[in-house]
């Protein structure tokens, strides 16, 4: 998601980044009604000066988290926030996931989604602002109670220290008082140098329970008397059960009920194995598939005559023709891109109990408030009756976004009326996905004898994310998210043509997928960029530096990866160096892969990725590095072997066989250098998937001369191009 | 009946023998540690060790595992080097695969000590990560390697 959907997305504007030296701020409308709403910690909580926080007699904090752990680390980064404008004692603090609530909107958005690496971004002043607002009324308690001047009192560690006289009060035992000072909603901020958990780099609050095994994840859910629910799901698109042959269920012990809802047929039973085996032998005659004709086929049929259509004009800046007078070169290319699969670890899965007058639901979404508007339409309840219980998530990538579990486990749970578990399995996981779509690009562009872009006409031609998601986004026709990073590139494009066909045929639900429009954009204008600069005969790097007048910081991380990889003293023997650099989220990244690649065998080997990442000021930087490095091993992943393919009307690709990941024997040295700008801190989630597959397909080029403008880069795809150039797979560049 | 022990504790019981491990220790248990992934033994997240040997909890059946000793990521304790490795490296991400890599990794290092980085690829390649902490995994791994069991 780019900026202008996220503020299109908002309805109100963001209460504003308000720098970070020692500031007044004022943050209105956080009140107490969240945490008055869970119950299970009512006694203790004796100061609750804010949605964020609250401070029992013994000394402990507990400190809400309002975004869901995917796996990104937010539970220790947000509440770090808080506790440092606190001046808490760290180990003391408790992290708890907060309530589905208004208080823990986006305040971009306004909707309670963690999403769009936006959880830091996005919640940064407001998290220092809770802190620092109830830091402000333990030392006006604390002065009253010694009667001196606040002034004479400082903070730390969960202490107020009266300084002249050397007394000090721990917070617990101020909480009583504090609870009765009148909240203020001017608050002075930290200064930097001030921060002692911010830039600290503190270790994850998760790993001890998931490495032991204690993590509950939507499937470690347990409830009395639950029942399990797996559902058989149309083979193709379009298609809904005509017949339901029951007999081979018989012999199943455990079957509560069979019934359809919707285009699908639920298995409800009192166990899982037995829900797995009474659906496996189920068999239903479908019919209605929307095209048996669609497969993958069709898909390239589509995909390589889409660039010959016209479509609408999202950017028509400066005079083309003229560049093009102005060009010493002008280049053309054409890239392919394949449908991607999110394949979380963890299958989707969503328990509920539904009665006539309560909802209880227990999800691993990162979707709050969708899973609201969900259990509101299909209960009839009101928000007080829904009680939403978030996860841990094994994973997600985008794909919890989507609420259609939610969705499908209420409609069972109200049939029931008793709790039950509703699970994917790995194949449902992998044909009802919604998917990272295929995309066709075209890239025209020309350089003057000064090595500076003219011109850039670029033309994307895919089907369209938002068009389900959110409608109202398409502007004329084109979809956001199918043009971002290339209108707000970093490079200075003079003259800019940029083009969106929508490819309405493709039929494949589409979704969010780790930095959604950035994993096609990123990789054809940074391939693009390295044929420009192979085409003037000019080093990748310095080309790019050139063209990044305007974006100093990309410039600057350009450089450090470029460094710390050794650029300029070359690969080692046998092997070639990729760079590249992309601007999303806010953030600055820049790559370099050193590979190499066995011609007999076609296979490439990314022995090293190195990256310069530029996010502001780094929260944690331990997680932004480990952030960083699953983004670009995912992107590496997508890029070396990931399609999902398409028959017979549906999704052919039913498990990791047909869809194999990256392994730990493909994965390369991963070197992650965090450039502290000092700017306001901005995402990391997203941004290492998106470099990843232009900075293997750049360093392939060096390695064979063979330009790979198709992914996945599998062993037959190397071969062929091989073959088709006639290089032998050597350095040959 | 079938009688084995799952992290020392003797249990009993007559479920469908054909159920598989994966669910007897999750539902019946409550030993929600073991994860299950994909139930084809194609993503290693049911990992636990029987009778020594690392095996996938969601292809071997009740039935299989009559008298042996199964050890979940449960009936390991915190302190042990594997999982003090984990932690120091800080390995877990979204976490669901690592009770399963963990469990490999210390069949592994039964077996073999002082694993190569070739041999440690080799036996960990079947556990799928989808967050991308495999050079985390490795390193946890030759880490614990070093220290004395």
């Amino acid at each position: 998601m780019n900026e202008k959907e996220l503020q299109k997305l908002s309805r109100r504007a963001f209460l504003g980044f308000l720098g970070s030296t020692g500031l007044l701020i004022s943050v209105p409308g956080q009140g107490l009604s969240a945490i008055m709403n869970t119950k299970e910690h009512g006694s203790s909580a004796l100061f609750a000066p804010n949605a964020w926080l609250f401070i029992g007699q013994d000394d402990e904090i507990t400190i809400f988290c309002s975004q869901c752990e995917i796996g990104q680390g937010v539970f220790t980064v947000l509440p770090a926030i808080v506790a440092d404008e606190l001046d808490a004692n760290w180990q003391k603090v408790r992290i708890r996931q907060a309530p589905v609530s208004s208080e823990y909107k986006d305040p971009v958005w306004e909707s309670q989604v963690t999403a769009g690496s936006a959880s830091v971004h996005h919640f940064y002043t407001i998290l220092r602002w809770a802190g620092a607002q109830a830091r402000q009324m333990l030392i006006a308690a604390a002065a009253s109670t010694w009667k001196v001047p606040q002034r004479e009192c400082k903070t730390r560690s969960g202490r107020v220290i009266h300084v002249p006289s050397g007394r000090s009060l721990s917070y617990g035992s101020l909480a009583r008082a504090a609870s009765s000072i009148k909240p203020k909603r001017d608050v002075l901020l930290k200064k930097e140098d001030e921060f002692t958990l911010i830039g600290k780099g503190l270790p994850r609050v998760d790993a001890s329970l998931k490495i032991n095994g204690k993590a509950r994840y939507g499937m470690d859910v347990r409830l009395k008397g639950m029942l399990y629910c797996v559902m058989k799901r149309p083979p193709a698109f379009g298609a809904k059960p005509e017949d339901i042959e029951l007999s081979g269920v018989a012999s199943v012990s455990g079957v509560h009920s069979i019934f359809q809802v919707d285009d699908k047929v639920a298995v409800v039973t009192d166990s899982p194995f037995s829900a797995l085996k009474a659906a496996e032998r189920l068999k239903i005659k479908w019919k209605g598939e929307a095209d048996p004709h669609f497969d993958d086929k069709k898909i390239e049929k589509i995909l390589r005559s889409a660039l010959k259509r016209k479509g609408k004009v999202h950017t028509n800046r400066g005079d083309i023709e003229r560049a093009e007078r102005e060009s010493a070169l002008i280049h053309e290319s054409s890239y392919f891109l394949p449908y991607l699969a999110h394949a979380a670890m963890e299958p989707m899965n969503c328990t509920a109990h539904v009665t006539g007058k309560k909802c209880r639901i227990w999800a691993p979404s990162q979707n709050q408030s969708a899973v609201l508007e969900t259990a509101r339409k299909e209960t009839g309840l009101g928000p007080r009756d829904i009680e939403i219980n978030t996860t841990f998530m094994g994973g997600s990538f985008g794909r919890r976004f989507e609420v259609d579990f939610v969705s499908e486990a209420l409609k069972v749970a109200k049939r029931v009326k008793r709790p039950v578990k509703l699970f994917w399995t790995r194949g449902d996981d992998f044909t009802n996905d919604f998917y990272r779509p295929a995309n066709a690009s075209f890239i025209r562009a020309g350089v003057n004898r000064y090595d500076h872009i003219t011109f850039w006409q670029h033309k994307v031609a895919a089907p369209s994310v938002y068009w389900r998601i959110e409608p109202s986004l398409l502007e004329d026709g084109i979809d956001p998210s199918a043009v971002e990073s290339i209108h707000n590139s970093a490079y200075s494009f003079p003259a800019l043509h940029l083009e969106y066909v929508w490819l309405k045929e493709l039929v494949p639900p589409l979704g969010f997928w780790r930095s959604v429009g950035n994993s096609h954009n990123c990789f054809t204008i940074e391939s693009t960029m390295d044929e420009l600069s192979h085409r003037l005969g000019m080093d990748p790097l310095e080309f790019r530096l050139r063209n990044l007048k305007s974006h100093p910081r990309a410039a600057r991380v350009l450089s450090v990866a470029a460094e710390k990889a050794g650029w300029h003293k070359g690969p080692r023997k046998g092997q070639a160096l990729g760079i590249c650099q992309h601007f999303l989220v806010y953030t600055y990244i820049a790559v370099v892969a050193e590979v190499s690649v066995d011609g007999e065998n076609g296979e490439i080997r990314v022995h090293r990725m190195v990256a310069a990442v530029d996010c502001g000021r780094a929260v944690n930087p331990l997680i932004v590095k480990q952030q960083i490095e699953g983004g670009l091993l995912f992107g590496l992943s997508a890029a070396l072997k990931e399609q999902v393919s398409f028959s017979g009307g549906g999704v052919a690709t039913t498990g990791f066989l047909d869809y194999p990941i990256l392994t730990m024997s493909e994965t390369p040295e991963v070197e992650v250098y965090v450039v502290d700008s000092g700017n306001e801190p901005t995402g990391v989630g997203e941004v290492g998937t998106a470099p990843a597959a232009p900075a293997v397909a750049n360093a392939v080029f060096r390695a064979t001369g063979v330009r790979l403008r198709c992914p996945p880069m599998t062993r037959e795809a190397v071969l062929t191009a091989l073959k088709e150039s006639g290089s032998k797979g050597l350095n040959q560049a | 009946m079938i009688k084995f022990f799952v992290n020392g504790r003797k249990i009993n019981t007559d479920t469908d023998p054909d159920t598989p491990l994966v669910w007897i220790l999750r539902e019946e248990l409550g030993l929600t540690g073991t994860k299950w992934g994909c139930g084809e033994g194609l993503c290693g997240s049911c990992t636990v060790i029987v009778n020594g040997n690392a095996e996938r909890s969601c292809q071997l059946a009740l039935k299989d595992v009559k008298s042996a000793r199964v050890t979940t990521i449960e009936g390991i304790p915190s302190s042990h080097p594997v999982k003090v490795a984990w932690l120091v490296e800080g390995v877990p991400e979204c976490g669901y695969c690592q009770p399963g890599q963990i469990m490999n990794a210390i069949a592994l290092l039964g077996k073999n000590p002082t694993p190569s980085e070739a041999q440690i690829n080799y036996t960990m390649d079947s556990n799928l990560c989808r967050c991308g902490t495999y050079n985390r995994i490795k390193r946890a791994i030759l880490r614990a390697a070093r220290k004395p069991k």
